[in-house]
């Protein structure tokens, strides 16, 4: 939750309610799974799979065509 | 200092959700930080003021029936401490020095939590205001008892509308937000 504010400079927060919901979706679809880890049991440890990372790599390229065409349109003042 | 509040039946029944976090909120402002509920009593503990945030979710049915140990560990992993539950009402506060504490963040779980507990007044609404008019529609002639029967069911039925309208309110609120975003 606080990597998210970080990240997001301080933009968007994950509440606890949204992050269970978050994390059951990406459960479902496989694209992240429960890691058992015996260092500490109180907290959870989930790791993004191999159908994850190909997910994330594809929204990675899409954002980044989106990008160019925007740079595109608005004459590509902001360099890379 | 302990101090005890009762839990009137009409304010169980009838629980208004943002009244009754308002409620609790300003308790801890002025120094009572809700502790548990038992046995018809609201317990509160004498606190600095304002140290908790607390917030009242009514749990999805799955997570109820199924998931409600993983989510209440998910919580207490996230720094928020469940406080106390009446069947799906759960009561849940966090330190305010922590930041704002919203139980969702985004505008459609928002949305989807008040669906949840309006579905439930909409439904006791009807039932209670259906009975409430079927005697009188379909036999005519009724004595004095059931004439008085018949209006406290209407009552109890419109006060659970009462209850549903500022959410179908706020719900469409939400929405004409969530079209402004997208």
């Amino acid at each position: 939750m606080q990597f998210v504010k970080k990240l997001s400079n301080d933009r968007l927060t994950l509440a606890p309610g949204t992050l269970y919901g978050a994390i059951k979706a990406l459960l479902e679809k496989g694209w992240i799974e429960y890691q058992d880890t015996d260092m500490s049991k109180r907290k959870k440890v989930y790791v993004v799979t191999k159908t994850g990372y190909q997910v994330i790599e594809l929204e990675i390229s899409r954002l980044k065509e989106m990008y160019h065409n925007g740079l595109e349109i608005t004459g590509g003042q902001q360099n890379d | 200092m302990i101090k005890k509040v009762r839990r009137s039946l009409f304010k169980s029944l009838f629980i208004n959700l943002e009244k009754e976090e308002n409620w609790l909120n300003s308790m801890c402002e002025n120094g009572y930080a809700l502790r548990e509920i038992s046995n018809g009593y609201y317990v509160f503990e004498s606190c600095d003021p304002g140290t908790y945030t607390y917030r009242i979710e009514f749990l999805k049915q799955e997570i109820f029936q199924k998931e409600k140990d993983s989510y209440l560990e998910l919580m207490e992993e996230l720094k928020v401490e469940p406080i106390a539950s009446s069947n799906r009402w759960h009561y849940f506060r966090r330190d305010s020095s922590l930041g704002k504490f919203e139980i969702f963040s985004d505008i459609d779980s928002q949305i989807e939590h008040y669906k949840r507990i309006n579905f439930i007044w909409y439904i006791l609404a009807l039932i209670f205001i259906v009975s409430g008019l079927s005697q009188t529609a379909f036999y005519g002639n009724i004595n004095q008892f059931d004439i008085i029967l018949n209006i406290i069911l209407i009552i109890i039925g419109t006060i659970f509308l009462t209850l549903a309208f500022p959410f179908t309110k706020k719900i469409n609120g939400l929405k004409k937000k969530r079209t402004l975003y997208k």
